[in-house]
């Protein structure tokens, strides 16, 4: 279990206590993540899950694989430094207490 | 229109993502979703793959945890069918076989398709699945242990990679196909070939330009069936997957402008009547290239896409500019196809790779412009091929078909170009 926050486009901060094994993405998703769309369903084709890492919280996560890396180049708003895709990143105790940001817009 | 309230009847992926976007773009009033199954909305992607294999539970396919539809305030009625729709200039009234009829402002037919169902000599013998539904899914997965041989019947992206996850589970299936190649109106015919040698490297008995012509029973258990060219194959199961249609008769009397049972809609997903939208399988909307005649685009990305540009329409909100290239996929025995783009109709193809190995593209174009790309484990070919899509820019030719160019760096430094000059 990790308990992880998602600060929305809007404003809102949602707090999840998620199990392990599943998708960050999907997480946003059950809980009604505002922002978060994940059009593939977390087969990274779309880019639409599009999530930023506050430096601080880099070093719970390992760096994105290179399909990930490809696939971020895409993201409708721009990509920054520490952007990543919320279907590539898989809870575990590790992210206990992750906090993520929700691109401005996905499309 | 300042709507009060909407009902979205059907809880697929375009009915499920409807309701998360209203509240997202603050609209306030009620929100009544009607869905025939019980199991609420869940993902049907992994129906025909993972879940038939095991690996995945019925909990695990839920798009969105209970807690999400107190939040959101939604009116769930689960297990509620839809019979008809009355409209007028002042509302709509929705009637179910369940519960008082509803009146609201507008309402988004999002139901999705129905598999068609055999009408054969001996069809009706237990043992004969469909595979459309999580119900569906669960009634075929429990069967399976206890069956050491399937029929297949359609080779399209359900039945293909239904006989992909049986065939792993170590059943002995044979897929039968009507037409000359597996999954022939989604993709291009060196497509077809890669995943047919998969099936029978997998030792899948694939029987093409063949059909059924009867299922033959033992106390009302299949146990075989009878091709149209007269062979006989023994058979504990058959899993029947041989076409859809929409779920729209409940709107045959509101004078809903229908096609084969689409509902037309315009580019904000709006049907002939101003209050009444639809979103997913069941809409037809324009032509996603920005000419040619309206197609059906089933998939999941076309669903959450759609739901978005209805909710923009039902709120009178601006619309995206562009639509993105529609996408496709499919999985079989750990083989991925992506496509992006409509493939039909083009005039010129262009293989990238060789069509006989493990991983190639296929890239076609229609009067010079590239339309479509259909990437076999080419993860980075499909990523430069969808964006040029997406973007209106055309990846000639001659440059697709170079395996020495790296199409992200050339879509890369093409868009990088034309950001400078524009």
């Amino acid at each position: 279990m990790a308990s992880v926050s998602f600060t929305s486009p809007d404003g809102s901060v949602i707090t999840i206590e998620a199990a392990d094994g599943e998708k960050l993405m999907k997480v946003a998703k059950q809980n009604g993540v505002p922002g978060i769309v994940g059009a593939c369903g977390g087969n990274l084709q779309c880019a639409t899950c599009h999530v930023i890492v506050p430096s601080e919280h880099l070093a719970k996560l390992s760096p994105p694989e290179a399909d990930e890396q490809l696939k971020l180049a895409e993201t409708a708003y721009p990509r920054e430094e520490n952007s990543r895709l919320s279907c590539q990143i898989i809870i575990s105790d590790a992210l206990d207490g992750l906090s993520v940001v929700v691109a401005p817009y996905q499309r | 229109m300042k709507l009060q309230s909407v009902a979205i009847i059907g809880g697929g992926h375009a009915g499920d993502e409807l309701i998360g976007l209203l509240r997202e773009h603050d609209f306030e009033g009620d929100i009544t979703l009607f869905d025939a199954s019980t199991q609420g909305p869940y993902e049907r992607p992994p129906l025909s793959k993972g879940f038939l294999k095991g690996d995945s539970s019925t909990e695990s396919l839920s798009t969105r945890s209970p807690a999400f539809y107190d939040r959101v305030r939604v009116q769930l009625r689960r297990g509620v069918t839809v019979t008809s729709v009355e409209v007028s200039e002042q509302g709509v009234r929705i009637i179910s076989d369940q519960g008082p009829a509803l009146e609201c402002d507008a309402v988004v037919v999002a139901t999705g398709m129905a598999p068609r169902i055999f009408d054969l000599p001996g069809s009706t013998a237990s043992g004969i699945h469909y595979l459309q539904s999580l119900e569906d899914a669960v009634l075929l997965r429990d069967a399976l242990p206890d069956a050491a041989s399937v029929v297949v019947v359609g080779g399209g992206f359900i039945g293909s990679e239904s006989a992909s996850s049986m065939s792993q589970r170590g059943l002995n299936v044979t897929l039968v196909e009507s037409g000359s190649r597996l999954m022939k109106r989604a993709v291009s015919e060196s497509v077809s070939h890669a995943f047919q040698r998969q099936h029978e490297a997998a030792g899948v008995r694939l029987m093409l330009n063949s059909g059924l012509a009867s299922v033959s029973s033992e106390e009302g258990r299949v146990v075989g069936v009878e091709t149209i060219n007269g062979e006989k194959i023994n058979a504990d199961l058959v899993v029947a997957s041989i076409g859809v249609r929409p779920r729209t008769e409940f709107l045959d009397q509101t004078g809903i402008v229908l096609q084969n049972g689409f509902v037309i809609v315009d580019e904000e997903g709006r049907s002939s009547h101003p209050r009444v939208f639809a979103a997913g399988d069941v809409a037809l909307f324009p032509n996603p290239r920005g000419f040619g005649e309206p197609t059906p685009i089933p998939s999941v990305d076309n669903a959450s896409w759609s739901a978005n540009i209805v909710v923009r329409g039902l709120l009178g909100t601006s619309a995206p500019e562009k639509r993105p290239a529609p996408t496709f996929w499919t999985e079989q025995y750990g083989l991925q196809v992506q496509i992006a783009g409509l493939i039909e109709p083009h005039d010129h193809s262009v293989i990238r790779g060789n069509e006989q190995g493990s991983s190639f593209s296929v890239m076609h174009y229609f009067a010079g412009k590239l339309v479509a790309i259909e990437a076999v484990a080419a993860q980075s070919d499909y990523q430069a091929g969808a964006k040029a899509i997406s973007s209106g820019f055309t990846i000639p030719p001659e440059v697709a078909a170079s395996s020495d160019v790296n199409l992200s760096d050339f879509v890369f430094s093409a868009s990088q170009g034309r950001r400078s000059e524009g």
